[in-house]
């Protein structure tokens, strides 16, 4: 008789998940991967050697099959929660979609802002080549986005809401598709080769500061949350009048100086002499207000949105970096900056769009400035 | 009593995209019951539709109420060419007959294809209406409580045991029928499962008839069992035990009782046989060994409507129960107790067999004459019950009144009388420790459960005894010859093994045990099973066995039974004699009677019956192999015990169900391998099963037992053997002491693992307040350190039923993908998420956020640590399950298959995982929340790799209940 079984089936009214094994095959290890991983990680069982192995490698199958059955639902995960297929306790339900939704950071931020279709999907090879991981693993990754971003795509109202209820995630990783979901949707150009020092977590802090502040997604009642303020960007174009001015120009440059050097007698932050501290200041004023300013007055055309980030990148990160601003300084300097151009007439009309703009894009920029 | 049967299609969920173009479904229900048909309209495009049905009515008569079942279909709706059948529900109608039920039956049914297994869910409720009608010539039994646990659920107390009841259904197999061989498997299922349940039906109000003959209420102990002889036919056989039963707290039927028919006439009936395991106090007075019978038989071609074959089967079985009958007077019995039957099949050869415990029981047991006095102590016993360490304590109605008498009573009940002692078998007795004037045997085999008040030393254990033997291939009349040859030895030697292994390990009785032999083509298989225990009124052989084993054997094997003595001694704690003697569950009453040693009667087709009697300890045997056998046994793991009963005998710390599993476990044999081979083979396997079983159930609970241990050995092929095995894994009760009866309900507790240490109390189940519940139907109480929290299933018919009621007009606004083509495209990609207008779905939320508990399945015949409320009904599903494409289907999970599998893991893993879902899907609708006894009994998996097909076959009973 045949020592091994060519089935070996165990099946339980309740279904009980090893998420030790669940994790394993999220990575999509082979049966006998998983199977010396768990038995280095089991040290109580002492002796018998023999024949431990095949346990482990039969226990590793069972897990294995549920969790390809179970699959298919973690699709929908609603349908998890009312299926009546499988007994699983609901904190094991949750477990289980909230790591099969995990995103692989490395993994996904070679994909933002592209077009989540088929044919980004086939170049996915490149990707695990970069990554190292398994080309199913990567595959998962960007079909969970994928899903999630057809079924939120038509939905009316709040994007991070949306993808929480129907999703069943936790909030925060809710605000991590919702990013993935909205860079996508406007096609944000996220792989300039510039751009490559910036990781995941930028893209989505900084998606976040656009969804909050640009669309109307908080807002429940909406048909379309993922949309830009069209009004607003059409506002923004008049800012322009901020560098096509020579005086207003002069006016807004003269106030920022003055902010910014009472802002260094309060913080007493005075350098060696105050007249540096307002130097560099000045100096820089003219290439950074014209970038600022040329970024919001082209954002009405759907072009230059996508290329937010390697314009904010290019014209305000780079410039402050050759300066050898800190963080602080160029925190100091976007406050004075927003805050002088508010003071003058001829934006006064326009305060809360500008205030719309430029508190984002300093939070923007702040978030991507690294040293 | 005609009635009104009212069916309602309510809504669907999940259904599979039939429309690969749109990703969508035009479904629609038809509700059929006998020959009349109903449809509802189409509901197009959607995946989760929503009917809203009227009541379809059907005016029937009880006959076919009983018989058929209700049959809904749901199909997909198409223009031009036939609909596409998505799947299809049988409901069983059975019990809303009941007169305690509210006849109304609502939830969520899985629709369930035999080709693609469970493809969505349909919402439906049933109402039956009846008329009372007093027709002296009906054909009907409406309203017999059918039970199928070996013994009464609490909640009902017995008022009269009548006795044994039997019938059999005959019919064509329609996998078998020559239209069998134009249509497609889909139709032959279908089939197929409607001809199983419409018999299972008709063999209930059969039954059902002759309970009210004899004037009885209830079937106890009700055992199914379908024969597929393949071309021959198909059986349908029901055995069980005929009771009066009332219900405990209110005994309105009181004094109704024919005292008439407790005339000690009941002796002479035909046969004195009692399917159920364990008995009211004052029943037995002596219990007697096990006894069984076989006789081989060749199949001829059954044809409907043929009174002959019927009346063969029938003599067939009688003869066989005649001559267990036969047995039980030889050991000077009135009765056989635990009575079960059995049947192999393979090609036109059929083994049957029949197993029972002779015993004497008291033909004058009439518990009614109690029933007043322990009225005051029933409210006690309420409450006393399921503390933990009392289990069936079901009969302990008796008062300590008696407490000597009892003590002396339970006692005799093993007592050998006299004149046994010179008759046939060479009983080996000896007095009792107890009492040296009472002579008891040296051992004892029975087939019922350990009887409460009986007094044992330590721990039980499982013991297994396997043997085979190969065949050579045959047909007809000889093969049948040489299979009858075979049947005295394979019982020998099974014998020998249990016998030998009980008392190695230091035991002295086997309780439960169950010995099957099976037919294959080239091999004949058998297994006997029972839990072994150590008697405090029996002989303590522990020590014997290591003197005994002096004398013959080289020392170095003396040391090894010794070894393996003492482990056993240890593990299983048989020294501490005197405390285990007091076993708390001495609630002594009188109860089963002594018994004779054990010989095994045999018995040949042609009523040669011979007993045989084995006294010799293995030692004096020189078959190496033979002790090899014995003392590689493995125990369970430490700490760990096993049952095949509904206790394990000794673990008196309370229990807690972790869950019901069953295992498939496969292995080709070399169709021409010796026998020596095939047994060390057949061992290993087992073992090897076992030993994976408790691998799979510590990985969570380091600590755990397993109760009602099944083990069915099936030969599907000519060279694998299928060993299906199916229990309660249970872990030890780790909350406090439950002092009041507070409503409490647990969710999101942590699933318990405990690491370490038998009783390490893991920190689970944070209680959360208590649910304050307005409609007070729910059933939230009690939930104890249930690891398991909040799952999907909706609660039990009333909440759900009266939500629908609320808000069943609402239904027709989430029409909204419907409507227009424009829309429609939205509506296919969020196809699977269903927008708030869906009542429907608002339900399913509500349900969720309320955490319902998990849907209880156990083969024992009582939750442990829960008591049940009501009993609602007996469930009996055949499920059949197929698949043409074993590799490379869309279910397949390559990544899940063993290397050297043939790939159809996943089609069991599925079929399993399915047939617990239909019960759970049932039960809920039948507003119950556990399944106990659950039994699963024809278990076969028949995969052709050439054509690339696998079949599933799965017979599964049990008693659906509501527990608190």
């Amino acid at each position: 008789m045949e020592s091994l079984p060519d089935v070996d089936v165990f099946v339980g009214n309740i279904v009980s998940i090893d998420f030790a094994a669940y994790e394993l095959w999220l990575e999509q290890a082979e049966a006998e991967e998983a199977r010396d991983y768990l038995m280095k990680l089991d040290k109580d069982e002492h002796k018998e050697k023999e024949g431990r192995e095949f346990l482990f490698y039969s226990y590793v199958l069972d897990q294995f099959r549920i969790f390809g059955m179970l699959e298919p639902m973690l699709h929908y995960p609603t349908m998890l929660a009312n299926q009546m297929t499988y007994q699983i306790s609901m904190d094991s339900q949750k477990l289980v979609i909230s790591k099969y939704y995990a995103l692989d950071e490395v993994v996904v931020r070679e994909f933002l802002g592209k077009k989540l279709n088929k044919s980004t999907r086939r170049d996915l090879d490149e990707i695990c080549a970069k990554t190292q991981k398994k080309l199913k693993y990567c595959q998962r990754q960007f079909d969970n986005c994928r899903r999630i971003f057809k079924a939120v795509e038509d939905m009316s109202g709040s994007l991070v809401k949306n993808i929480q209820k129907h999703f069943q995630l936790p909030l925060s990783l809710s605000w991590d598709y919702a990013a993935v979901v909205f860079l996508a949707n406007h096609r944000f150009d996220c792989s300039k080769r510039k751009l490559s020092c910036l990781g995941f977590r930028d893209f989505v802090e900084c998606s976040k500061f656009l969804i909050e502040s640009w669309t109307h997604s908080q807002t429940d009642c909406t048909d379309l949350p993922q949309e830009i303020d069209p009004e607003f960007l059409h506002d923004l174009r008049s800012v322009k009048i901020l560098v096509s001015e020579q005086k207003l120009f002069d006016k807004h440059k003269n106030t920022t100086v003055n902010k910014a050097r009472e802002l260094l007698h309060l913080s007493e932050l005075k350098g060696s002499d105050e007249l540096a501290g307002t130097q560099w200041c000045e100096a820089s004023f003219r290439p950074l207000s014209r970038g600022i300013v040329g970024i919001a007055s082209c954002l009405y055309k759907s072009k230059e949105i996508r290329d937010y980030f390697i314009d904010i990148f290019e014209k305000v990160v780079e410039p402050c970096r050759t300066c050898g601003w800190d963080k602080e300084r160029v925190n100091m300097f976007l406050q004075c900056y927003a805050a002088a151009a508010k003071q003058l007439p001829q934006i006064e009309q326009l305060s809360l769009t500008w205030d719309k703009y430029i508190k984002t894009t300093t939070k923007c920029i702040l978030q991507i400035y690294k040293k | 009593m005609p009635g009104r049967l009212k069916v309602r299609i309510i809504a669907g969920r999940h259904l599979p995209v039939m429309d690969r173009a749109s990703e969508l479904t035009d479904a629609f229900v038809e509700v059929k019951f006998g020959s009349l048909t109903y449809k509802t309209e189409v509901f197009p495009k959607s995946l989760n539709p929503t009917w809203n049905s009227e009541w379809f009515k059907f005016e029937v008569d009880d006959e076919h109420l009983q018989d058929e079942p209700l049959q809904i279909r749901v199909l997909d709706h198409d223009t031009y060419s036939a609909h596409d059948a998505i799947g299809k529900i049988y409901i069983d109608i059975d019990p809303l007959l009941d007169d305690e039920s509210s006849h109304v039956l609502c939830g969520w049914f899985p629709v369930y294809d035999t080709m693609h297994g469970i493809r969505g869910e349909i919402l439906l409720t049933v109402k039956l209406e009846l008329f009372a009608d007093a027709n002296q010539f009906k054909q009907s039994s409406c309203g017999f409580k059918f039970i199928c646990g070996v013994t009464v659920p609490e909640c009902y107390r017995i008022k009269y045991i009548h006795g044994f009841v039997h019938e059999f259904l005959v019919n064509e197999d329609p996998e078998y029928k020559w239209i069998d061989k134009l249509r497609t498997p889909r139709a032959t299922n279908e089939a197929r499962q409607r001809l199983f349940s419409k018999m299972t039906g008709e063999l209930q109000r059969r039954i059902g008839r002759k309970v009210e003959n004899m004037g009885g209420n209830a079937v106890l102990g009700y055992q199914q069992q379908f024969d597929i002889e393949e071309d021959s036919g198909i059986v349908v056989r029901g055995i069980g035990t005929a009771v009066t039963i009332e219900t405990r707290k209110k005994s309105r039927k009181k004094s109704t009782i024919r005292s008439a028919s407790s005339s000690p006439d009941k002796l002479t009936k035909e046969f004195p046989f009692y399917t159920m395991k364990s008995f009211p106090p004052r029943f037995l007075s002596r219990l007697s060994i096990a006894v069984n019978a076989h006789s081989v038989k060749l199949l001829e071609k059954i044809h409907t409507g043929n009174s002959e074959d019927v009346e063969t089967r029938d003599s067939w079985w009688n003869e066989l129960r005649q001559e267990i009958k036969g047995h039980c007077h030889a050991l000077a019995c009135n009765a056989v107790i635990g009575y079960t039957e059995h049947a192999s099949i393979c090609d036109d050869v059929v083994i049957l067999s029949a197993q029972g415990t002779a015993a004497t029981v008291n033909p004058l047991f009439c518990p009614v004459s109690q029933a007043d006095k322990d009225e005051n102590c029933d409210d006690h016993f309420l409450q006393v019950n399921f503390s933990g360490s009392k289990r069936n304590s079901t009969f302990s109605e008796s008062t300590v009144q008696s407490l000597d008498e009892d003590k002396e009573n339970s006692l005799l009940l093993f007592e050998v009388p006299k004149e046994l002692t010179e008759l046939v078998c060479p009983m080996k007795c000896q007095p009792s420790p107890l009492n040296p004037n009472i002579l008891v045997p040296d051992m004892l085999f029975t087939t019922v459960h350990l009887p409460n008040d009986v007094q044992y030393i330590g721990k039980g254990t499982v013991v297994q005894a396997r043997f085979c033997r190969s065949k050579k291939k045959g047909q007809g009349e000889p093969n049948a010859a040489l299979v009858s040859e075979f049947l005295p030895f394979i019982e020998y030697e099974l014998h020998k093994r249990l016998y030998n292994k009980v008392k190695i390990r230091g035991m002295n009785a086997l309780f439960g045990l169950e010995s099957k032999i099976t037919l294959g083509e080239n091999i004949v298989v058998g297994v006997a099973t029972g839990t072994a225990v150590c008697l405090a009124a029996l002989p303590k052989l522990c020590q014997q066995s290591a003197s005994e084993s002096k004398e013959p054997s080289t020392s170095s094997l003396e040391a090894r039974y010794t070894s393996f003595t003492r482990q056993c001694v240890e593990v299983f704690q048989l020294k501490q004699t005197t405390e285990a003697e007091c076993d708390p569950t001495s609630n002594a009453h009188p109860h089963l009677s002594p018994s004779p040693r054990s010989p095994l009667s045999l018995s040949m087709d042609d009523k040669r019956s011979l007993v045989i009697g084995i006294d010799e300890f293995s030692p004096h045997d020189d078959d190496d192999e033979f002790h090899d056998l014995l003392l590689n046994d493995s125990l369970p793991p430490p700490h760990c015990y096993i049952s095949n009963m509904d206790i394990c005998p000794g673990l008196n710390e309370s229990l807690t169900l972790t869950q019901m599993f069953s295992l498939l476990w496969r292995v080709r044999y070399d169709d021409d391998a010796n026998d020596k081979t095939l047994n060390e083979g057949l061992t290993r396997c087992c073992e090897q099963a076992m030993k994976t079983l408790w691998f799979r159930l510590r990985r969570n609970n380091p600590v755990c037992f397993i109760a009602k241990a099944r083990f069915l050995l099936v030969l599907a092929d000519d060279d694998e053997l299928q060993i299906w095995i199916t229990g309660a894994a249970l872990i030890p009760d780790t909350k406090a002491p439950k002092d009041s009866n507070k409503k409490i309900s647990f969710r999101n507790s942590a699933p318990v693992r405990a690491k370490s240490g038998l009783l390490q109390e893991p920190d689970l189940a944070k209680e959360d307040d208590v649910e304050s519940n307005d409609e007070g139907a729910m059933l939230s109480l009690g939930l104890d350190a249930r690891k398991f929290s909040a799952s999907f299933i909706s609660r039990p018919l009333s909440p759900l039923y009266r939500k629908l009621k609320r808000t069943n007009t609402v239904g027709s606004r989430n029409r909204y993908d419907s409507t227009s083509s424009g829309a429609s495209k939205t509506a296919a990609r969020n196809r699977h998420f269903s927008e708030g207008g869906s009542s429907i779905s608002d339900i399913d939320h509500r349900d969720l956020n309320e955490a319902s508990e998990p849907v209880e399945i156990t083969p024992m015949s009582y939750m442990c640590d829960r008591a049940t409320v009501r009993h609602i009904g007996v469930l009996n599903m055949f499920i059949i399950r197929e698949t043409t494409a074993v590799r490379g289907s869309d279910e397949e999970i390559p990544s899940a298959e063993p290397a050297h599998g043939t790939g159809c893991s996943w089609f069991v893993s599925r079929s399993l995982t399915e047939t617990n879902a239909l019960i759970r899907a049932h039960v809920v609708a039948l507003g119950g929340n556990a399944l106990t006894s659950y039994k699963s009994s024809h278990c076969v998996l028949k995969e052709s790799l050439a054509k690339n097909e696998a079949q599933c076959l799965i017979h599964v009973s049990g008693d659906v209940v509501l527990i608190d």
